[in-house]
């Protein structure tokens, strides 16, 4: 494992393991995010018939490095009856529970951050600390909308996120195990040995469970949008009903962590949805590396396979947000609980079901 | 916010992303339950009406246009046939088609633009661009044959000012060939997508009896059932001549005179609008459009109201003349005025993000009602 | 129920439906430009800023009366006779000299009503739409080609043939011609074309690091004066407690840690915290205060602590990873503890019950 690797090359376990904490987020979150908010704004411009930014650089690919800078060099306007330590301790905490998911997430086969038993059961848990960043943003600003957006988006939140635990428990019971990493080795071979699919082993089962992985899949997914704040969940930052809810009072580098942890927590869902269902990092093909005979190329070969699902759910996502209208706050409620859960249930019951004959 | 149900004010202020103009509502809450909306205008007013006592009547044409500015054909149009009929001038019939062909492309686009800004309230961005791409095609037919893209001094008293360019009936035969897929497409994004119709559909529903009474007119008029259009009931122009229907809502999604039913009659009546300038492109006659232009306009001394078919509403001009160059006085009925006297009516029950919804369907526009 | 599904079904197909327009949408190409680079072709009516070519300019004053604005300013002087101003380019001859014309074209509503009259079409609108300047003084566009002394010169001899004529007539004479404003007589503006260490492992640092947060958010949750600081503080307690636990083996109890207390209790602490009424102005004081007694409880409360943690004698044991507790704990709630298993789900049921009828109303 890499942590292993890394002990032997440095000669301290320290630094290894501070390395290993921030490596993913140089190496892929940040240049992650800078690309995916430009592939944001392309997509949508696309999609609208105009073009998007296209003068700093070619086609705009320097756009976002110029939004940065931008950020960077703004004023830091903290109204004076704003509860200044909250204030400014909500984005590192949202920031914080977006990243903290990474470390669970194998991105090839040879790197993953901790190979954590409850990989799938940790990430839900984390993704609880941002619940609590956004009531701190939203009760620090002061502010009647923003505590309203910040409220909507605490009870969006952890509403979903009770169909997202009902499906991984349906993944769980056919595979026995939560670990993400064991997930993703469990699904090699040929496509059709994904979890969407029916799972590894050939036999009746398989062909049973094929529909209820592919809804499972999609109640997953919604919620899974609704997590994050995508449309047609945003309520919490819907433009033309709150001005932007419970991130309005945020300027500068502080509104750019916000951002940042939105995508992420996009990131982060998308990942785990591609390893539960799709195969994670496994190829639908089998391995150039393998049938070459350069065994060193396999986990770069992974690599760029998880990165092409993670990204393919992320353009899936983007889509979305620009096709659809947004629910009002009680029918978003009303779908979550009176859809989306008794959805999870049957489908919950039906596969254990299959299961245990 | 608080449990114990005190009746909150929250403003939702002259500067808002979804009032559509300088608006101030205000909102008297019980919870998230609304129980009255408070409309306070005023913040566009400009002295139309008192500016025009101190101007002849060709130089009042500008100013009608500036009242309700996406619509600004049909202003002129409403004026130029009130002072005509004071006038008692005949105008060519090249003229009439001309007037009725500009009248009908404008109404598409100021629906074009409701549409597109309600879907950008409701939170689908997307239709929002294609409405207004198909607009900026209209707006090129206009540019062509009169120089401005949104506020023309076009239609003149006793005829327009510019004969139509010679490739308007070309571009408008390609507009429309080009635009009845466009719609079929926004009906497909938008119109029967679950969520909107979700958003919209049972939401604050307008029963006829209360429209009538509060005078409202036009496409909220109409959905809510009463089939009244002033290009049928009382015809002015030469509307009598081409064969249209009026759409009527019918409560398809939900009940009659909900907030859908207001938005898919606009979508209605484009179509419809597309029919009129096909048989009037087909039928238009030859013939000089200046010819009947007077030199100087003096009415004779005498009042008259008029009242025109707006894409909002019915509008109304009552000129007073008392013999001289200058009008003694206009007033106007500006239809978005009389409509958002319903917004109180309509929102109580519903929660504030409904406002927006219900803001949206009824189609304002705050230069017509502060005038 | 069929009603349920069909609703659902519907959804999904419309929200379908509206996904396939926007992909295709995505190949269609833009429609629109990129502006200081590509321009847009004006036609040939298009009515942008006025200019006024003065050598055809009667001075007959039709625009200046047109304008509904009233933005342009016109002044004349007639000719005395004998002199020859020339003719217009159709043929009109001219017999005022135009001292004055300004158009201020930041009044200007571009109506194009000021074309029209013109007798001999010196004014017209141009294709320049581009003519932002820095001050507002700079608006007022001067078209007049004398120059001042040509002016002062014509006004004189005006002025002297009215005098001749008044004082043929013995009638009060006429003001002389009033001064130039300062803008010099460039005709108006040409139209043109115009973007560890040695000792401490990685787990020692993590320990202490996990350790820290709790006992500072702990004391800041005891002593904070805010309500709501000391319940996000709390959090950080949660938190740092979960992280103890894992140092321990226990990594369900955990993870069931943040899921339940940071993502459930304390969110509704957090929620009852903010929503009560004006709770930021409630001074947290207790009615009695009974200092002597409190310090000697206290005091005894922390010797007999202090005392049992230094006297154990605490086993240092030098163990591999603990393994997973998922897995047995897993079978053990199914097999051995059940009964409790049932009857702890069974308590939730009722509390949720209880909680979902008392919102009801």
């Amino acid at each position: 494992m890499m942590y292993d690797w890394l002990t032997e090359f440095t000669g301290s376990e320290i630094i290894a393991a501070l390395i290993q904490g921030w490596l993913p987020l140089l190496l892929f979150v940040l240049p992650f995010v800078l690309v995916a908010v430009l592939a944001e704004r392309k997509v949508s411009a696309h999609m609208q018939d105009r073009l998007g930014p296209m003068r700093v650089g070619y086609h705009g690919i320097l756009q976002t490095i110029a939004d940065l800078l931008k950020l960077l060099q703004k004023e830091d306007i903290i109204a004076s009856a704003n509860d200044k330590k909250l204030f400014n301790l909500a984005p590192l905490l949202v920031f914080a529970g977006s990243y903290a998911a990474f470390a669970a997430i194998p991105f090839s086969g040879a790197f993953i951050g901790s190979q954590i038993e409850l990989g799938l059961i940790y990430i839900v848990a984390v993704t609880g600390l941002v619940v609590a960043g956004i009531l701190m943003a939203g009760w620090a600003s002061n502010n009647k909308y923003s505590l309203l957006g910040a409220m909507r988006a605490a009870a969006q939140i952890i509403s979903y996120e009770i169909p997202t635990l009902l499906i991984i428990l349906t993944v769980i019971m056919i595979t026995g195990t939560v670990n993400l990493y064991t997930l993703s080795e469990m699904q090699t071979g040929y496509f059709w040995n994904w979890m969407i699919f029916g799972g590894p082993e050939f036999g009746l089962q398989k062909f049973l469970l094929i529909p209820f992985m592919m809804m499972g899949f999609l109640v997953i997914f919604i919620s899974m949008l609704a997590e994050v704040n995508r449309t047609p969940f945003d309520i919490p930052e819907a433009e033309s009903e709150l001005v932007s809810g419970f991130h309005t009072e945020y300027s500068g580098m502080k509104f750019a962590m916000f951002f940042l942890a939105e995508y992420a927590n996009m990131f982060a869902v998308s990942a785990i949805i591609a390893i539960m269902f799709f195969g994670g990092f496994q190829s639908p093909f089998g391995y150039l590396g393998n049938s070459l005979g350069w065994e060193w190329l396999v986990p770069f070969e992974q690599f760029f396979w998880f990165t092409v699902k993670g990204l393919f759910f992320i353009f899936v996502q983007m889509w979305l947000r620009w096709t659809l209208p947004r629910f009002r706050v009680d029918q978003l409620m009303a779908f979550c609980w009176k859809y989306m859960i008794p959805f999870a249930f049957v489908i919950l019951i039906l596969v254990g079901l299959i299961t245990v004959l | 916010m608080a449990l114990k149900t005190e009746e909150m004010v929250l403003n939702m202020g002259p500067q808002h992303p979804s009032t559509h103009g300088v608006l101030r509502l205000e909102l008297k809450l019980e919870g998230e339950i609304i129980s009255d909306v408070i409309p306070h205008i005023g913040y566009l007013h400009r002295c139309f009406e008192k500016h025009t006592e101190a101007m002849t009547y060709p130089q009042v044409i500008p100013y009608t246009d500036r009242m309700d500015y996406l619509a600004a054909m049909y202003n002129e149009f409403g004026y130029a046939l009130a002072v005509e009929r004071l006038m008692g001038i005949e105008v060519p019939e090249r003229v009439e088609y001309i007037r009725v062909i500009m009248g009908e492309l404008q109404r598409i686009a100021s629906h074009l633009v409701a549409l597109g800004t309600y879907g950008a309230d409701i939170g689908a961005f997307t239709p929002f661009l294609y409405c207004f791409r198909d607009r900026e095609r209209i707006l090129h037919l206009f540019e062509i044959c009169c120089g401005a893209r949104l506020l023309y001094n076009y239609i003149w008293i006793g005829g327009v000012s510019h004969d139509l360019h010679p490739d308007f009936i070309r571009l408008t035969k390609e507009f429309i060939k080009d635009f009845r897929p466009n719609i079929k497409e926004l009906n497909d994004l938008l119109s029967y997508n679950q969520i909107f119709i979700d958003r919209t559909a049972n939401v604050a529903v307008l029963p006829k009896d209360t429209a009538v009474n509060y005078g409202i007119t036009g496409p909220n008029l109409r959905a809510s059932g009463v089939k009244w259009d002033l290009r049928k009931d009382d015809p002015y122009s030469i509307y009598d001549k081409f064969d249209y229907e009026i759409p009527v809502g019918s409560g398809e999604r939900g009940k009659t005179g909900d907030c859908w039913d207001r938005y898919i009659i606009r979508v209605r009546e484009m179509e419809e609008s597309l029919k009129i300038i096909e048989q009037a492109i087909e039928q238009i006659p030859d013939g000089d459009v200046t010819s009947a232009i007077p030199k100087r306009v003096k009415p004779p001394a005498g009042q008259i109201y008029t009242r025109v078919e707006n894409p909002r509403g019915e509008l109304g001009y009552f000129i007073i003349s008392d013999g001289s160059l200058y009008p003694y006085r206009i007033k106007v009925r500006a239809p978005s005025f009389v409509n958002l006297a319903i917004m109180g009516e309509l929102s109580k029950g519903w929660m504030v993000a409904d406002v927006v919804a219900i803001l949206g369907s009824i189609d304002i526009v705050l230069g017509e009602i502060d005038r | 129920m069929i009603n349920y599904l069909q609703k659902f079904w519907g959804g999904l197909f419309t929200i379908l439906i509206g996904m396939r327009v926007t992909f295709k949408h995505m190949f269609v190409p833009a429609v629109t430009i990129q502006y200081p680079t590509v321009r847009p072709e004006l036609p040939e009516r298009e009515r942008n800023r006025l200019y006024v070519n003065m050598d055809d300019c009667i001075g007959c004053d039709q625009c200046s009366r047109a304008c509904p604005v009233s933005c342009i300013d016109i002044e004349t002087v007639k000719s005395i006779p004998g002199e020859d101003l020339g003719k217009t380019s159709n043929g009109k001859k001219k017999a005022l000299w135009v001292t004055k014309f300004d158009i201020d074209i930041a009044k200007c509503c571009y109506c194009e009503l000021c074309v029209f009259p013109c007798p001999t079409d010196c004014i017209y609108m141009t294709d320049v739409y581009e003519f932002s300047e820095f001050e507002r003084s700079s608006f007022i566009y001067d078209f007049v080609t004398l120059t001042k002394e040509e002016i002062e010169d014509k006004k004189k001899n005006f002025a002297e043939m009215q005098a001749q004529k008044e004082a043929a007539k013995a009638a009060a004479a006429i003001k002389a011609a009033e001064e130039k404003a300062a803008k010099k007589d460039e005709p108006g503006k040409k139209p043109d074309n115009e973007k560890d260490v040695k000792l401490m492992g990685v787990y020692e640092i993590i320990f202490y690091l996990f350790a820290a947060v709790t006992l500072v958010s702990a004391v800041f949750v005891v002593t904070s004066r805010n309500i709501v600081r000391a319940a996000f503080n709390l959090l950080f307690t949660f938190f740092g407690v979960a992280g103890i636990y894992v140092l321990l083996g226990a990594d369900f109890v955990a993870i069931v840690q943040l899921i339940v207390y940071v993502g459930g209790i304390l969110i509704l602490l957090i929620f009852g915290v903010m929503i009560t009424n004006k709770i930021t102005e409630v001074d947290i004081k207790t009615g009695t205060l009974h200092t002597l007694p409190a310090a000697i409880g206290v005091g005894l409360f922390t010797g007999i602590v202090g005392a049992v943690v230094l006297n154990t004698e605490w086993r240092v044991v030098d163990s591999e990873m603990p393994e997973s507790t998922l897995t047995t704990l897993g079978h053990m709630l199914i097999t051995e503890y059940v009964l409790i298993f049932e009857l702890l789900g069974i308590l939730l049921l009722i509390a949720l019950i209880g909680a979902a009828s008392m919102a009801r109303k």
